[in-house]
């Protein structure tokens, strides 16, 4: 392309950004980044069609609309997200509005010493210390437009930081909500957790939204494991039917640590999922499992990463989706082991299963191996439900579109038992359930 | 006296036998470097071509200049100049050796370790043979045998000007001349290949295998070859050779189309063990292929295999279009990169008609300091009601400095269909090697027992007696490089 052909496209990014007065946060290396990232912006276009990784995106919808940054005041109540809300976190929630923190809706009280949860221009010093270190340099916005979109609009990024050897006994919950009621709003809500040697976490990420109007989420997560600790991360997308989604969620995993990441995604008109996990240090296993289900007109889109650059780590994928209507899924799984990162233990599953005569599916394992004494494979496989699984429920008495619902529902649940927070895998199995058309009862929830 | 030595040694003693004048000069004229319209028209006038294959070649070098060469595929290279080339040269006679004591005993001890009977290995060092063994009687005997069955077996040169209805109506259905950037050139400059036609309800009384290895000829720099199998028809075709061949085109851009029809069968295989470089990377051939098959009627087969060793950058991906209902694809590969060598290769399976059936088995073996990729598409249609793809595709690295790489595509837009694709990397167990050599195996033989196993499914598929020397091929590709 020409110099003078750039010149004349408008860079729709660039032109949401500047019409954005994010919060100042305080925070030198925050406040640099978004200096960065915008000056980024005005040269970078966003991706086409043309380009191998968005191939199957098509961002027309979301340039044709145009988004207004998202008002810090909404009449987002109690009332709106209780639904979404979890027993176990009670103690410990954060709820974002509009990308802004809303004190009266968070609850984070009861965090053991030293531990700190909430918005970065609160931090306690030592706290502010390990995001100069680390933030951005997880996420690399200076890879994609959209994470330096992100970054250059995030109002005052939400910290959890867990202190040296605890174990937190209740999960934490980062609840985001967008308000569309009353115009179409964007939003790039932004979580970096730290979690210090020998210490354990959960974290849930949570992704809802009110109104009819259509709105545009632009996600960032990053989180940076010292040795030894544990963190679990579940990131749940649950937008309206009119929402526009795009995440990344990133971590740097430290010796011997261990990060499980959850994704379940059933919201959103359009939505893509950039996991990246950069397995750096020796003895680290990292996990990232995820559960789409798109139905109607539905686009999902999945390019995850899982990068080991050092020898002796293990990592495990299990991608399921569940396509229904017109929905489309993308998966793109890159497993990269360098050179000399011997002795890697690398499983990639994906499995797709089409209930329309509508859905499509493109998926796109991807091995690429420099080091000779690893074991590596993964598996894709897309079909239907098996005649014969079918028909055995069937001479059980049980109806034919009930069959399908409890096997589509069975198949899902893979991914969703190994979520350790009952009352979430509860809310989740009720997701699936209203998905598959299943009716489920208490009891029968894992 | 190492390898290239050897080929310029042969060149030389060319030159010199042409000196005496045994042929006319203007026979030998050479073309001028690079390529415009006048070059075309030129190729096609030598060749005594209908002015419809000129316009083939002409609207093929129009598509040519628009095109851009792709960059895509993980290999890297230095980009050849297409101005440099010389598009066409007459056939040289090259000088008869008196027997077998001239030839570079480095390149007999191959033979002798790949098994190749002593006639032909005479035949390939282009020593006279007694009269017994003499290819042309041999040939002949097949070649009536095969015009007996309707078989038509010539070089596409001759069926372009015997068959041309056939050629006409076929040549560029499968691999259109706009396809991609190598098939365009190719299109537009291909000096000659294989013509095969089989006719309805014939079964190929032979493998023409057999025949094209006796038959054994420079194959030439832009190969074009063209395989039609009608109603019922079975055809097994086989190209190239285990036997190491040099070669001093560096560029290699051959076409190869496949057309089943109802109920036909289709087998190619190939063996390619071109010059790969020396071990430091220098030399070797591009070998940039565009193969293709459609199974166009119903319950058609189409069968691909493989066994890549040789070239310094292997590009392709031998397909099938799987039109017709139920009809079957197969690809069945072994692709070896050793030393600096990179090969990205694999196969498409485009299913659009019902039940359609494909199966890909890839092995990838890489040692040195090789890259070697697997790419592959598997496409599901909307209307391919019941289809199945099984594919499995596995690496094996020997040694820390190569590479190996998986891209599967794999897009599905029907529910009934169903596909499966799993891989795996791994290396070769120090158990293993441990359990052979307490069974008095010496390290080398162990590795190459288990390489075998490894490769096993895709040789089982080659004919009989080029899985035997397939086998022993890895093996002596492999030496030296583990331990």
């Amino acid at each position: 392309m020409t110099v003078n052909e750039e010149n004349k496209k408008t860079h729709y990014l660039k032109e949401l950004q500047l019409a954005s007065s994010p919060v100042k946060t305080g925070v030198s290396v925050i406040e640099q980044a978004r200096l960065k990232a915008a000056d980024d912006l005005s040269i970078w276009d966003l991706p086409s069609l043309r380009d191998e990784d968005w191939k199957q995106f098509p961002l027309k919808p979301l340039v044709r609309k145009h988004f207004a940054p998202a008002p810090v005041n909404s009449g987002i109540a109690h009332s709106d997200i209780e639904h979404a809300l979890i027993t176990e976190a009670a103690s410990a929630r954060i709820v974002i509005v509009n990308g802004y923190f809303s004190p009266e809706l968070s609850n984070v009280d009861k965090l053991p010493t030293g531990c700190y949860a909430g918005p970065v221009s609160k931090a306690p010093i030592n706290v502010v210390d390990q995001v100069n270190n680390f933030y951005g340099k997880v996420a690399q916005y200076g890879r994609d437009a959209f994470t330096a979109f992100n970054t250059a609009v995030t109002h005052d990024p939400v910290i959890v930081f867990v202190k040296k050897g605890v174990a937190l006994e209740n999960p934490i919950h980062i609840l985001h909500v967008t308000d569309a009621s009353d115009a179409s709003v964007y939003t790039a809500p932004r979580v970096f957790i730290y979690a210090e040697r020998h210490s354990d976490s959960t974290v849930i990420e949570d992704f809802i939204g009110k109104g009819e109007h259509a709105y545009f989420t632009t996600s960032v997560s990053e989180s940076v494991l010292e040795d030894e600790s544990h963190i679990l991360h579940v990131k749940m997308q649950r937008e309206t039917a009119e929402a526009v989604h795009i995440s990344r969620v990133a971590s740097k995993l430290g010796r011997g640590s261990n990060f499980n990441s959850y994704m379940i995604s059933n919201g959103a008109k359009m939505f893509r999922n950039e996991p990246l996990s950069l397995v750096d240090a020796e003895n680290a296993h990292a996990t990232i499992d995820g559960l789409v289900l798109v139905d109607q007109d539905q686009i999902s889109d999945t390019h995850s990463t899982l990068d080991h650059l050092k020898p002796n780590c293990t990592s495990h994928q299990l991608h399921k989706v569940i396509a229904n209507g017109r929905g489309k899924s993308v998966f793109n799984g890159k497993i990269f082991v360098r050179k000399d990162s011997q002795l890697i233990d690398a499983f990639q599953e994906n499995r797709n299963l089409l209930l329309s005569k509508d859905a499509n599916v493109f998926t796109k394992p991807q091995l690429e191996i420099f080091a000779d004494d690893v074991k590596c494979s993964h598996g894709a496989t897309i079909g239907q439900l098996s005649d014969e699984e079918v028909f055995y429920m069937q001479s059980r008495g049980i109806t034919k579109s009930e069959a399908i619902q409890l096997l589509t529902y069975g198949y899902a649940l893979e991914v969703i038992e190994n979520i350790p927070v009952p009352s979430l895998r509860e809310q989740l199995s009720y997701n699936v359930a209203a998905f598959t058309g299943a009716s489920i009862e208490a009891k029968d929830i894992v | 006296m190492s390898r290239l030595t050897e080929a310029e040694a042969v060149d030389q003693a060319a030159s010199r036998k042409y000196k005496y004048g045994f042929k006319t000069n203007i026979e030998y004229e050479e073309f001028p470097r690079g390529l415009n319209e006048d070059i075309i028209r030129e190729i096609s006038k030598r060749k005594n071509e209908p002015e419809w294959m000129l316009e083939f070649r002409i609207k093929a070098f129009h598509h040519w200049l628009t095109m851009e060469e792709p960059d895509w595929p993980n290999v890297h290279y230095k980009k050849p100049d297409y101005d440099q080339i010389i598009y066409y040269s007459t056939p040289k006679e090259k000088p008869k050796k008196q027997s077998l004591d001239e030839v570079d005993p480095e390149i007999l001890a191959t033979y002798e370790k790949l098994g190749i009977p002593l006639h032909e290995q005479k035949m390939l060092q282009n020593v006279a043979v007694d009269a017994v063994f003499d290819s042309v009687s041999v040939a002949t005997t097949f070649k009536k045998k095969l015009a007996e069955a309707g078989v038509i077996f010539c070089s596409i040169s001759e069926a372009i000007q015997d068959h041309p209805e056939l050629v006409k109506k076929y040549m560029g259905s499968v691999i259109p001349t706009n396809d991609n950037f190598f098939a365009a050139l190719n299109s537009a400059v291909f000096s000659d290949g294989s013509f095969c036609f089989v006719p309805k309800g014939v079964k190929c009384p032979m493998e023409l295998s057999t025949y094209f290895r006796i038959n054994n000829q420079d194959s030439g720099q832009f190969e074009r070859t063209l395989i039609i199998a009608e109603e019922g028809a079975q055809v097994s075709y086989l190209e190239g050779c285990t036997a190491p061949m040099f070669d001093t085109n560096q560029l290699h851009a051959a076409v190869v189309e496949l057309v089943a029809l109802d109920d036909a069968d289709i087998k190619y295989s190939t063996v390619q063990n071109w010059y790969p470089g020396d071990e430091n990377g220098v030399g070797g051939i591009y070998n940039f292929v565009t193969k293709r098959g459609i199974c166009k009627g119903n319950n058609a087969k189409i069968s691909w295999t493989q066994v890549e060793t040789g070239s310094a950058i292997t590009w392709k991906y031998p397909s099938v279009i799987l039109k017709g209902d139920n009809s079957v694809g197969e690809f069945y590969s072994v692709a070896l990169t050793n030393d600096y060598q990179q090969a990205d290769t694999g196969t498409k399976m485009i299913h659009l008609g019902k039940n359609t059936r494909s199966t890909i088995i890839s092995k990838g073996i890489s040692a040195g300091r090789s890259q070697n990729s697997y790419r592959g598409l598997v496409k599901i249609g909307k209307k391919a009601d019941g289809a199945r793809n099984y594919s499995v595709c596995d690496s094996m690295l020997i040694g820390s400095e190569c590479g190996a790489h998986t891209f599967p595509f794999i897009e599905s837009s029907n529910n009934t269909a169903s596909v499966e694709h799993e891989a795996t990397t791994s290396k070769i167990g120090e158990d293993q090697i441990f359990y052979l050599q307490q069974r008095g195996l010496d390290e080398e033989e162990a590795i190459s027992l288990i390489i075998n196993g490894f490769c096993k499914e895709v040789f089982k598929e080659l004919p009989m007696e080029f899985a035997v020397e397939a086998t022993k091929l890895l093996s002596i590709k492999l030496e030296g490089s583990v331990g």
